[in-house]
């Protein structure tokens, strides 16, 4: 990790990750276990997602689209469903408050991981609105299968 | 301890917050109390009128799930209670299941929707217990003295809706039944709980109007014969353009040696159709002396899903051709519920076909000892023994463009036993294969999500919600073999597993078994092949370059 916070998540990651996924699992209407295949889905792309949360890397990138993913066919309204990510601002915010003096934050490490919060969840905003869309438009594409053969043959 | 553990202040966090029987105004209340709650996404639209009076069912009106008022018919509570109670009578299984369970929970996470969903009525336990609990009420005398102890319920309208709602988020696949200690078939209860909500009209579209079209004109699309005839010569001449060989299915031709049934997905959907394709150059690479019926058009049965004397009356319209045409035996297709009711219900509904001869492999001689009373062979088994005695000229690098696993269609695996026959067909035809995990295959298989019935788009959260472990269990083979195509032997399969890959795992595309299989055969007379049957290019095999033949 390159920058201050990145350091402060990569040296509590274990911590971090575990109370994210807790928090990330609560957001379900359902009880939801970490071993069932959501959970695992979740924890998962969570886990890559804090790994190479400082910039936008293609694995990152595709775990924030598998977490979009799993969210945007819950029975949740998108602005509960991604409040997924605005959780980890909390957890960041309280691992700080507990760092020693020699690992605290500056108010310019902390504004910074603020906005690259705010960036990543416009990120996942994208990919649930894309999701969404694809499930649309995976219901035009089916009816299309279904009556492959008749509409092959209505086009001559 | 287990670090999973929850803390005081998350258990708190969670008591507060989540709707649960365990609080809030549901404290002193039963499970039942949690009300069902339809919204968009999450019910299938009910069946048309027109559908229903084509069928002579029961209670047609246009109603939606979504409405307060259901327009239930007068007298409702008398036909679910004596229709239960007269099935009670008739299906011993039924009855068993209702009074053996002990509630152990071992087929609790075991369902493709619990673990998609969390939702606990998604049990099959639950799921089981929705039925169970009005059972207890209305009939054993020592329940109805113990009331309260037993967990009975009296039946309302919105019991009715809580079945609805369940017994249309099960797909019939029996995963739960794998695991019970005591082999409760939760598929047969649901089967039981649709064929009651069909008695008051409680129903789905999708399902019945295959149903009316099935019954009117021989497959589910309803497509008329000469249509029907006209799509597959269109495949023929397809094959003729990629291979360069004509093949010569012949339809409705009396003293033909077998008659072919498969699901209509074949004849019609994509991509179905290249399994069909497959099918006719096989049956002319050895050449089988067979007929397709224009009447017994439809190898799929979703009467298996509105009641059990529609399920007879579907399945006898392929015996009663194969009668008519005089031919020995029936080979059947790709097929998921179709192999279900042959294999499990054909013998005691309209069995034994004593007028037909005990299944031979016209070219290897193998009989077919397990058909003897049904008289129906699995295509895979008949194409397993071919390949066994080297009948079959392969090329199975012709699908080294594909990297393959096999998704074990719920009704062959655990509904007629069948494992081993597809995959040694599959290995056969195509050199890279690589199996999901072992939790995922074979008996243990996980379904696609959208099976009984539930493949309707308006149901996509849901269906894409419970065919989530099959998706991740080819995730897995993909990110670690780099898996492309997933192989199956079911219409419903090819249908909805597109969807289904194409939402959580782009880049995995859906095969028939024999699409392979009509890849792979070399044809005597046959052009050089550059493609498969979908037309794209074969590994190795494109223009200019050396075919290894």
């Amino acid at each position: 990790m390159r920058t201050a916070w990145g350091e402060l998540i990569e040296k509590n990651r274990e911590k971090i990750l575990d109370q994210w996924i807790e928090k990330g699992l609560s957001i379900f209407p359902e009880k939801i276990g970490r071993g069932t295949p959501i959970g695992e889905s979740l924890s998962e792309g969570l886990s890559i997602i804090l790994d190479g949360i400082e910039e936008n890397t293609k694995s990152f990138v595709a775990a924030v689209n598998q977490i979009a993913r799993i969210l945007a066919v819950q029975p949740l309204p998108p602005s509960k469903a991604l409040l997924l990510f605005s959780e980890l601002k909390a957890i960041f915010h309280e691992t700080a408050s507990k760092a020693s003096n020699r690992h605290a934050l500056t108010q310019a490490d902390r504004d910074a991981f603020q906005a690259r919060i705010e960036q990543i969840l416009l990120t996942a905003f994208d990919f649930y609105m894309a999701n969404r869309e694809k499930i649309y438009q995976l219901k035009v594409e089916e009816s299309k299968r279904q009556a492959f053969m008749l509409m092959r043959r209505a086009q001559g | 301890m287990s670090k999973y553990a929850p803390k005081v202040s998350e258990l708190k966090k969670e008591f507060d917050e989540k709707p649960t029987i365990l609080k809030g105004n549901y404290l002193d209340k039963e499970w039942w109390d949690i009300p069902v709650e339809f919204r968009e996404g999450n019910w299938c639209f009910p069946a048309k009128p027109e559908v229903l009076e084509s069928l002579g069912f029961a209670n047609p009106r246009k109603w939606a799930a979504t409405d307060q008022d259901w327009k239930l018919p007068s007298g409702w509570k008398k036909t679910i209670s004596e229709g239960l109670k007269s099935r009670l009578k008739k299906y011993r299984s039924l009855k068993l299941f209702l009074d053996t369970c002990v509630r152990c929970g071992a087929c609790a996470d075991k369902c493709h929707f619990f673990l998609g969903t969390g939702d606990p009525k998604n049990m099959p336990v639950v799921r089981a217990e929705l039925i169970r609990s009005v059972y207890r009420n209305d009939f054993p005398l020592a329940e109805k003295i113990l009331k309260g102890f037993s967990g009975s319920r009296k039946l309302t309208t919105e019991v009715i809706k809580e079945w609805h709602m369940y017994f249309n988020q099960c797909t019939e696949c029996r995963r739960c039944s794998v695991f019970c200690p005591f082999g409760i078939d939760t598929a047969e209860i649901t089967m039981l709980a649709r064929e009651l909500l069909n008695l008051i009209g409680v129903n789905n579209n999708w399902i019945l109007e295959p149903v009316s079209n099935c019954n009117r004109t021989g497959n589910h699309l309803g497509i008329e014969p000469h249509t029907f005839v006209q799509n597959i010569e269109s495949l023929v001449e397809d094959i003729e353009d990629i291979t360069g060989v004509t093949v010569k299915p012949t339809f409705n031709r009396k003293g033909a040696e077998v008659l072919f049934i498969t699901p209509s997905g074949d004849v019609f959907g994509d991509p179905g159709v290249y399994t069909m394709m497959g099918y006719l150059l096989l049956f002319h690479h050895i050449g089988l002396d067979y007929t397709i019926s224009t009447y017994a058009s439809e190898g799929g049965n979703f009467g298996m899903f509105t009641s059990n004397d529609m399920m007879k009356k579907l399945n006898a319209k392929m015996y009663h051709e194969a009668k008519r045409l005089g031919v020995k035996w029936i080979l059947g297709g790709e097929c998921g519920h179709m192999w279900r009711v042959v294999h499990q219900y054909m013998d005691t509904m309209n069995g034994p076909a004593d007028f037909l001869e005990q299944p031979v492999s016209p070219i290897t001689g193998t009989k077919f000892t397990n058909a003897a009373s049904t008289k129906m062979v699995h295509i895979a088994e008949f194409t397993a023994d071919l390949i066994h005695h080297k009948k079959l000229k392969l090329d199975p690098t012709r699908n080294d463009h594909l990297r393959t696993t096999f998704h074990d269609s719920c009704n062959i695996a655990r509904g007629m036993g069948m494992f081993d026959e597809p995959r040694y067909v599959l290995q056969n035809v195509c050199k890279r294969f690589h199996e999901m995990p072992e939790n995922t295959i074979r008996e243990q298989t996980f379904c696609c999500g959208s099976g009984s019935g539930l493949n309707t788009e308006e149901y996509m959260d849901i269906r894409m919600r419970g065919g989530l472990p099959r998706a991740n269990a080819v995730k897995h083979v993909k990110d670690k073999h780099q898996v492309n195509s997933l192989v199956t032997i079911c219409a419903i399969d090819r249908a909805s597993l597109p969807t289904l890959m194409n939402y959580w795992v782009p880049g995995v595309s859906v095969y028939g078994l024999h699409e392979l299989v009509g890849n792979a055969l070399v044809m005597q007379g046959e052009k050089k092949r550059t493609e498969d049957l979908r037309e794209n290019p074969m590994a190795g095999f494109e223009d200019g370059e050396e075919d290894d033949e």
